[in-house]
Parts: structure tokens; C-alpha cells; sequence
């Protein structure tokens, strides 16, 4: 492939010698040039047109915002979070109106932004339930910040984030990242390694155009088997922690400003700790324990004033691999199974009165056999 | 006949040149991206 664009580059330079040699004007190779830079322009803007969706998370961003647009008013429990709670809790299966805000790779600072803009325009908002793994607080999400992610220039166009909020947020992330980000989100097609997935995986791209994900409520499902190896989570593991400060400086900033966000709001915070795998955690056992994270986070005195409970889910199906979809992320069962233990956690704070009959539920006809089917599948199980 | 020639000789010229700036700067754009080298969970889930 290199060798072809090399020869490919050469003949062409060649031809065009060739052609300005044997007759040289300059008003054509100008006119040429200016039309050849309007083509690609054009094409440019062609292709952003139609894959900036699927840029950003596979499109699963856009469908959840618009869900949660839907619905913002009768939402009484969100959960926020990164991938880990995505795919792990189903809110149709709540017996209150719940909705799963969680995108791939949020970290703190998008979840504080998020919320900011959502508390205000939830009325019965009484809970939100914060999904922090292991490594929510790891500088690698820093990383993404600065090379892909255009989450938070999403959240910006679509009025999720102020100018303020970016002012704000620049001055911890340096404003060139955000000038970037800023740039970037109008022409995420010229931003290379969206370039270089575009030329390598395109019928990936094509695929999200027409999402074969299922979205429900924020709710993604994993259709994975469990087939996760060793090194698959060593590797996991490496990718969260190696090289990176496991408690950085500004999320853990930002966990205080969402703690003391949904404080002032009179809104209630559960924190939630999603299963992971045996391996993962003996794995990340070098880089961060349980109890290390308690110390620090969960039972620090600067944030536990502010936490109403915490459930701690992490090595529940730590031996049953069937629940996984990979080394974090549990599949369509373990989903199913985990909400309804997360729905009998949560079931107390709200009161009787406001419980949501959820009769919505029943027009995702769909996806409704496929429910019950794995749900079944789970209680005959436990028969 | 001869006017008419050079006329078509220029649009040729022209065209054949935007073809080849075409080219030429699609292809270091190619280049350019396929010399990029992605983590191995960069578009994965994380």
C-alpha cells in the first residue's frame, strides 16, 4: 500500500513536470489549483456531513442524547458514568423512570458538565447514581482528551456546555486542547486518526450510519460470551494504568465539584463500583487495590460527607465469565442480572408514591422477547 | 480549425492538471494517515 502511493506520488509529480515543461502558463496551474482545492473541499465537507455522527462513540452519543431530550422531565434516577456502566445497567427494568447517561471513556470532567446541564432540567430528579471504576481517575483519560475524544465540543454545540464551562475547563486542560477539540468537532474528517479509521475500517463507519446497536434509555447491550483470556486483561489493565497517575489531580477536582453539584441541588449520590472480572482485578492489584480506592476516594472525609451509599459490586461476578462481554464490561445477561440487584439497592430511596410504572417499557417490542428470554434464562438458573 | 485546437489543447491541459493535483494530493493524504498508528483500544471500548 505504501509502495503504491509511492509510485502513485512520483508518476504523478512526473506527468505534472512533464506537462508544465512542455507548456508552462501560469493562469492554468492556478485555475487548476484553486479548482482541485475546491473539489477536495467539497469533498471534505461531504464526508463530515455524513460520518460526523458516527465520529463520535458510534453514534451511540447522539441517540442517547436525543433519548434523554425525550424524557429529561420524568427522569427520577440518572446514572453517570463511563463504558463499565453503559453496558451494565438496563433502566427499563426499574420500576422508577430511570435513564442510563453513560458514554464510552466519560471521565469526570464531561460527567460534571453533563450533569450540570442536566440537573437544571430535571424536575424530579432525587438521585444520581456515579459510576466510578477502578479507573475513572486514572491521567489516562487526559490522554484521550488531547487525541480524540470530541465529547465535550459536543456537549458545547449542543448548549450541554457554556462558553464559560470551556473557559473553565481550558484553564485545567490548556486551552490549545480545547481550541483544538473546537476545531476538530466542525472537521472531525481532517482530524488524522479519525483519517487514518476512516481509510482503515470505512464499512465500520458505513455500519454506524445505520446503528445496529440497540439504545434503550442510554442502555447499550453486549452480546459478548465471555470469552476473555488472561492476556486480554492484562493488557486491559496495562492500557488503564501503565504510565499514567492513578489518582489525578483534576478528576479528582472534578468528582468534588459533581459531589457538591448535586449537594447544593438537594440530590442524593450513590456511588457504583460494576463488576469486573477475576483477572482484571488481580491484574490491576499492581497499579490500585479496593482498599486503596476507599481510603482515598469512598471513605475520604472530603468526599464521603457527600455520599449517601455506596454499592460495591466489583468482584460480584469476578468467576462467572459468562456475564462478560470483556474484561469490564458485562454482556446483555450479566446486565439483566445486575440491574435488578442495582433495582433492589435502589428501591428503598424513593418513595412508594413515586414509584414510575414503566408501561413504556412494553412498546420496545423488539427488544421485549429478548428481555425475558435472558431473564428467564437467569432465574431458571438460580432454581 | 487550428483556434479550436488550441482552445481544446488548453482545457485539455487544464483538466489533466487538476486530475494530476487530484491525485497527487489525495494520495500524500493517504500517505499520511496510513503512516499513523493508533493504540491498540483507541476506537475499541474502554
Amino acid at each position: 500500500m505504501y509502495l503504491l502511493c509511492y509510485v502513485i506520488i512520483s508518476l504523478s509529480v512526473f506527468s505534472l513536470f512533464y506537462i508544465l515543461r512542455k507548456n508552462f502558463n501560469w493562469k492554468i496551474v492556478f485555475g487548476a489549483l484553486c479548482v482541485t482545492a475546491v473539489i477536495l473541499i467539497v469533498c471534505i465537507l461531504f464526508l463530515n456531513y455524513l460520518f460526523q455522527e458516527s465520529f463520535i462513540a458510534g453514534g451511540y452519543l447522539f441517540q442517547t442524547m436525543k433519548s434523554f431530550e425525550r424524557q429529561k422531565e420524568d427522569i427520577q434516577i440518572l446514572f453517570s458514568g463511563p463504558s463499565e456502566l453503559q453496558f451494565a445497567i438496563i433502566p427499563s427494568m426499574f420500576r422508577f423512570k430511570a435513564f442510563n447517561f453513560s458514554p464510552n471513556a466519560e471521565d469526570m470532567t464531561e460527567s460534571y458538565y453533563k450533569l450540570k446541564y442536566c440537573i437544571n432540567r430535571m424536575p424530579k430528579l432525587k438521585v444520581v447514581v456515579l459510576g466510578t471504576p477502578l479507573s475513572i481517575f486514572s491521567s489516562l483519560w487526559h490522554f484521550y482528551n488531547k487525541n480524540k475524544v470530541f465529547r465535550r465540543d459536543i456537549f458545547y454545540i449542543y448548549n450541554y456546555m457554556k462558553l464559560k464551562d470551556v473557559w473553565e475547563f481550558g484553564k485545567f486542560e490548556g486551552f490549545w486542547t480545547v481550541v483544538k477539540g473546537e476545531f476538530f468537532h466542525i472537521f472531525p474528517v481532517l482530524f488524522r486518526p479519525n483519517m487514518a479509521f476512516l481509510l482503515e475500517k470505512w464499512e465500520v463507519l458505513v455500519r454506524y450510519l445505520y446503528p445496529d446497536r440497540v439504545v434503550l434509555d442510554g442502555w447499550s447491550p453486549a452480546f459478548g460470551k465471555g470469552n476473555i483470556t488472561k492476556e486480554f486483561a492484562r493488557q486491559r489493565v496495562r492500557h488503564h494504568f501503565e504510565g499514567y497517575e492513578v489518582f489525578d489531580k483534576t478528576f479528582l477536582i472534578y468528582f468534588e465539584k459533581i459531589l457538591k453539584l448535586c449537594h447544593n441541588h438537594n440530590i442524593k449520590v450513590i456511588v457504583i463500583l460494576c463488576p469486573v472480572t477475576d483477572s482484571y482485578l488481580q491484574f490491576a492489584s499492581n497499579y490500585i487495590t479496593r482498599d486503596i480506592f476507599y481510603k482515598k476516594i469512598l471513605k475520604n472525609p472530603k468526599y464521603s460527607k457527600y455520599i449517601y451509599k455506596i454499592l460495591d459490586f466489583l468482584d460480584l461476578f469476578a468467576k462467572h465469565h459468562e456475564f462478560f462481554d470483556d474484561v469490564n464490561h458485562l454482556n446483555i445477561n450479566g446486565a439483566v442480572v445486575f440491574s435488578e440487584l442495582v433495582a433492589d439497592e435502589l428501591y428503598d430511596i424513593i418513595d412508594e408514591k413515586d414509584v414510575y410504572r414503566n408501561i413504556d417499557f412494553c412498546q420496545f417490542s423488539d427488544f421485549t422477547h429478548l428481555y425475558f428470554m435472558t431473564r428467564n434464562i437467569y432465574l431458571g438458573r438460580q432454581r | 480549425m487550428r483556434e479550436r485546437k488550441e482552445k481544446y489543447k488548453k482545457y485539455k491541459d487544464f483538466f489533466l492538471l487538476v486530475f494530476l493535483f487530484l491525485i497527487l494530493f489525495i494520495t500524500i493524504g493517504v500517505l499520511y494517515c496510513l503512516k499513523y498508528q493508533p493504540g491498540p483500544f483507541l476506537y475499541s471500548r474502554f
